[in-house]
């Protein structure tokens, strides 16, 4: 890649030796029009220069050395990113990579689907990021470089995007992957046959894919729509073989194939999923510090939902890697010298309380706003959420967007018992101290849906109860099952629930509040706003990063004054690894990535 | 010794009626059981727990008080706090209530049913018996909790569909039960000399052949009672009993289990609370049938 670009020798070593940060590169490179093949020949050199100085560095994992940086400008998670630090350098401890060997790693969830576009969950993409390849790749430190892809260009006017692919993949069934295969899984995608999950989000408005030449795909959309590229970099638009999904029919939801390293070969439901090492692998992916497969045999995911029998697992060396850990082993395993902590600040909507416009009470502004001020973030995070998390300052997780103006008083309603009791004083709900209050007869009273992971809702729900009866407010805990709870959201059956987006791009936003998405994924809040749909809009449409930065501040901020969600905590992306594991790391999405892990004797 | 008693018996049964004489050797045989007496008393504290809740619990049962988080077990906090900062020993001393209540009421509906079904099929037999009897078959065919997990899912999880679950899946025992004693009774001399004196079905039913099926009834009644509270704490470890916050002890249980390893007070004492309540009903049920059965008797 890099005697490709002569010309751009004086650029190519201002951006190497960092005089320009690369992100500001990639943005003022972006805002110059660069062309694309230009440009992604510098992003392909960033990307190689990443590698050259993990070199230097002795051969760190490079994924969670990088999470402080992704998220400096977040003052509350300096702590515990910087635990993720520590343990970077513990992986550099192990050395040399080995090649050999297979692990078991415990996932709290079974994925509805292992077919990354039909599913709507994070799970499944916690699985599927190690064992398949997009077009682009979006890195920890969200610097968007080419994969499946070698360059791309953006029209001016932000609709088409025209990509130039690889001439040197297959995928694990050697179907080969060309221009037609990039549209057939576009199409797919958007089939109104097909039910797709997270995917057709990320093609809004998508038009089409033309053919160009063998390895020129142009995609095309009725608008212009700035998320794209960061989509196509994302989890949730992988390439899946075209002739292999068509032969496989529903086995597509249990061994998708793919053009990954690893592949998907057995899926045991309610049991466990496995990768095995793809030996046709032939190239270095950017997350990789090599050319070629993976060091791993085999990476089992076992689905075992309890949390404390998954901590035992990785204790009794059941499993050698496990994730959502609870608060309070994640504190035991920390300080034992046998495990490695890795937390990744997860991008995205943090988890939030969901609050029903339409519906009473929470129609009423002052009902939304005495919420706010009535739940004590800090209490929460220090007792039950402890090292998993850091207060929410918005409706974005602050890895993703994280700015000091949004810390006002007026967007971020600090805990207050009084103020929250004078709100609803005011707006009409009376009562005694200790009462449930009341409004011309009616209860202060709403359900709270959430899903019951089988053994009762999460623990949070019932301090939100306990927090909210303080002022007046009668909170019903609704927990149940997937579907039902999905339906009731759809529906807006119940005046408040819970949600978190994993989700690398601001554009999460308009699916958690556009109007298009009442009714589906996800405005489960039943928003309609003309305002808030323009300024929806406004974010997609923007080329410019600084300005759509800024539009989705604006934008924000509107939704903390509207009191719609009561930001709960961003959480992180928590793994405990047995002590011979090593070379876990994360893409901008904040999905892990373990194709290159390796065992320690 | 046994020629003596069997003498004084036949004296006394000449003496007095025959219902005090039963419930005179009723009483007798009870105190003679250990095992009955010690669950005597027991299910007496629980239930004076059960009634005296509020004086006797130091703390609110389901206020948050953040503070006093995952307290070990101490003199303000006897079975120290939970993950809400909760006072255990109050949540279990109101869970008894819970508990206690959800045994009765879903035994309740069992006896209720049960026994109705029971008596009308084994009194008037025939094809009346066959269907009965067939469709608690079909409920028997299931394993009773299991059978309460299918109907609590299909209504809803809630204390009140929790009895109602728990209630329904009993039923067959008791028709059961019931059915066998009065196919065993319905022969009696009493009960013919009865009907042919033109007293009405419902009548014998109910003042002749009742108060001669009960005694069996009881005793299952009451281990009854203790399986009911255990399957009810079984559901609600699943979530699909009582809910948030209310302190009873399975879902105490299942909110606990993950602290098991460091804060092993707040499932341990909720666990404590259901065998100890379980315990009393089957010993007192054992000795009751020991007491009730008169081919135990010495």
């Amino acid at each position: 890649m890099q005697s490709d670009l002569p010309e751009f020798g004086t650029v190519y070593e201002r951006v190497t030796t960092r005089v320009v940060d690369r992100r500001q590169f990639l943005t003022r490179a972006l805002a110059l029009g660069l062309s694309a093949p230009l440009l992604g020949g510098l992003l392909a050199a960033c990307g190689d220069d990443d590698d050259d100085d993990d070199d230097d560095d002795g051969g760190s994992g490079g994924g969670t050395g990088d999470d402080p940086t992704a998220t400096s400008a977040d003052d509350d998670a300096s702590t515990e990113t910087e635990d993720g630090g520590d343990t970077t350098a513990d992986d550099s401890a192990g050395g040399e990579p080995t090649q050999g060997g297979s692990i078991v790693i415990g996932v709290d969830q079974e994925p509805p689907t292992m077919d990354p576009h039909a599913s709507p969950s994070a799970i499944t993409f916690t699985i599927t990021s190690s064992a398949s390849e997009s077009l682009l790749y979006i890195t920890d430190t969200r610097e968007i470089v080419p994969w499946l892809a070698e360059s791309y260009e953006v029209s001016d006017d932000g609709t088409a995007f025209t990509f130039t692919l690889r001439e040197d993949v297959t995928f694990q069934d050697d179907t080969a992957f060309n221009a037609e295969a990039v549209k057939w899984n576009f199409d797919r995608i958007v089939d109104p046959d097909y039910t797709a999950g997270a995917s057709l989000g990320n093609l809004a408005g998508y038009q089409g894919t033309e053919v160009i030449d063998e390895f020129t795909a142009e995609v095309t959309f009725d608008a212009a729509f700035a998320p794209f590229l960061t989509y196509a970099a994302g989890s949730f638009l992988p390439m899946l073989s075209p002739t292999a999904t068509e032969e496989q029919g529903d086995a597509v939801n249990e061994t998708p194939v793919t053009t990954g390293p690893y592949q998907i070969s057995e899926y045991v439901a309610r049991d466990h999923v496995t990768l095995t090492r793809w030996d046709g692998y032939n190239r270095q992916a950017p997350w990789s510090d090599h050319e070629g497969p993976g060091y791993l045999d085999e990476i089992s995911w076992q689905f075992i939902p309890e949390a404390g029998t998954r901590v035992t697992t990785v204790e009794s060396g059941e499993t050698q890697m496990i994730t959502v850990v609870p608060a309070q082993d994640l504190a035991r395993l920390e300080d034992s010298d046998d495990y490695t902590v890795v937390k990744a600040p997860w991008v995205g909507a943090p988890r939030m309380l969901v609050l029903n416009v339409k519906l009473s009470p929470t129609d009423d502004l002052a009902v939304r706003q005495a919420m706010n001020h009535a739940i004590d973030k800090d209490t929460l995070i220090n007792t039950l959420i402890q090292g998993s998390g850091v207060k929410a300052i918005g409706v974005l997780t602050a890895a993703l967007l994280d700015d000091p103006s949004l810390l006002e008083d007026q967007y971020q309603y600090p805990y207050d018992v009084d103020r929250a009791k004078q709100l609803l004083d005011e707006a009409g709900w009376t009562g005694d101290d200790g009462d449930i209050r009341s409004k011309d007869g009616q209860p202060l009273q709403l359900e709270f849906n959430t899903i019951d992971y089988g053994g009762g809702p999460d623990e949070s729900s019932q301090f939100v109860q306990g927090q909210l009866r303080e002022v007046g407010i009668d909170l019903q805990i609704k927990a149940q099952a997937r579907p039902p709870f999905y339906e009731d959201n759809y529906s807006g059956a119940t005046a408040m629930t819970s949600i978190f987006l994993r989700v690398g791009e601001f554009d999460a936003l308009y699916s958690l509040f556009h109007s298009s998405n009442v009714g589906g994924n996800f405005n489960w809040f039943q928003l309609e706003d003309p305002e808030i749909d323009e300024l929806l809009e406004k974010g997609r449409a923007e080329l410019d990063v600084d300005a759509r930065r800024e539009v989705y501040l604006d934008l924000e901020k509107r939704l903390l004054e509207m009191a719609v969600a009561v930001p709960l905590h961003d959480d992180f992306s928590v793994w405990i690894m047995r002590g011979n594991l090593n070379g876990l790391k994360f893409n901008g999405f904040t999905y892990p990535i373990v194709a290159d892990m390796w065992l320690t004797e | 010794m046994q020629a003596t008693q069997s003498l004084e018996r036949a004296e006394g049964g000449l003496r007095e009626s025959r219902i005090p004489r039963r419930y005179r050797d009723f009483a007798r045989q009870l105190r003679r059981s250990k095992g009955a007496l010690i669950g005597l008393t027991l299910l007496l504290c629980m239930v004076f727990l059960a009634v005296f809740s509020p004086l006797i619990a130091p703390y609110d049962p389901i206020e948050l008080n953040a503070q006093d988080y995952l307290q070990s077990p101490r003199s303000e906090h006897l079975f120290g706090t939970d993950q809400y900062g909760r006072d255990v020993f109050s949540r279990v001393i109101y869970g008894a209530r819970i508990s206690l209540v959800i045994g009765l009421i879903s035994v309740g509906i069992a006896l209720l049913v049960g026994v109705l079904v029971g008596l009308v099929a084994g009194y008037y037999g025939g094809l009346l018996d066959s269907t009965l009897m067939r469709l608690i078959d079909v409920m028997l065919a299931f394993p009773g909790i299991l059978l309460a997990l299918a109907i609590v899912s299909i209504l809803g999880p809630s204390l009140v569909n929790l009895m109602i679950a728990v209630g329904i899946s009993s039923i067959p025992t008791y028709a059961r039960l019931t059915r066998g004693s009065v196919l065993a009774t319905r022969g009696e001399l009493y009960v013919e000399a009865a009907r042919v004196t033109g007293v009405p079905n419902r009548l014998i039913l109910g003042r002749h052949i009742l108060p001669n099926v009960v005694a069996p009834v009881i005793v299952a009644a009451t281990l009854g009672v203790g399986a009911a509270i255990l399957w009810a704490a079984a559901l609600s470890f699943l979530g699909l009993g009582s809910q948030p916050p209310e302190p009873e002890w399975g879902r105490m249980l299942s909110e606990g289990r993950q602290y098991l390893r460091s804060q092993w007070w707040i499932a341990t004492f909720p666990g404590i609370a259901i065998m100890l309540t379980v315990l009393a009903l089957n010993m007192l049920g054992d000795g009751l049938r020991d007491a009730l059965d008169p081919r135990l008797r010495g």
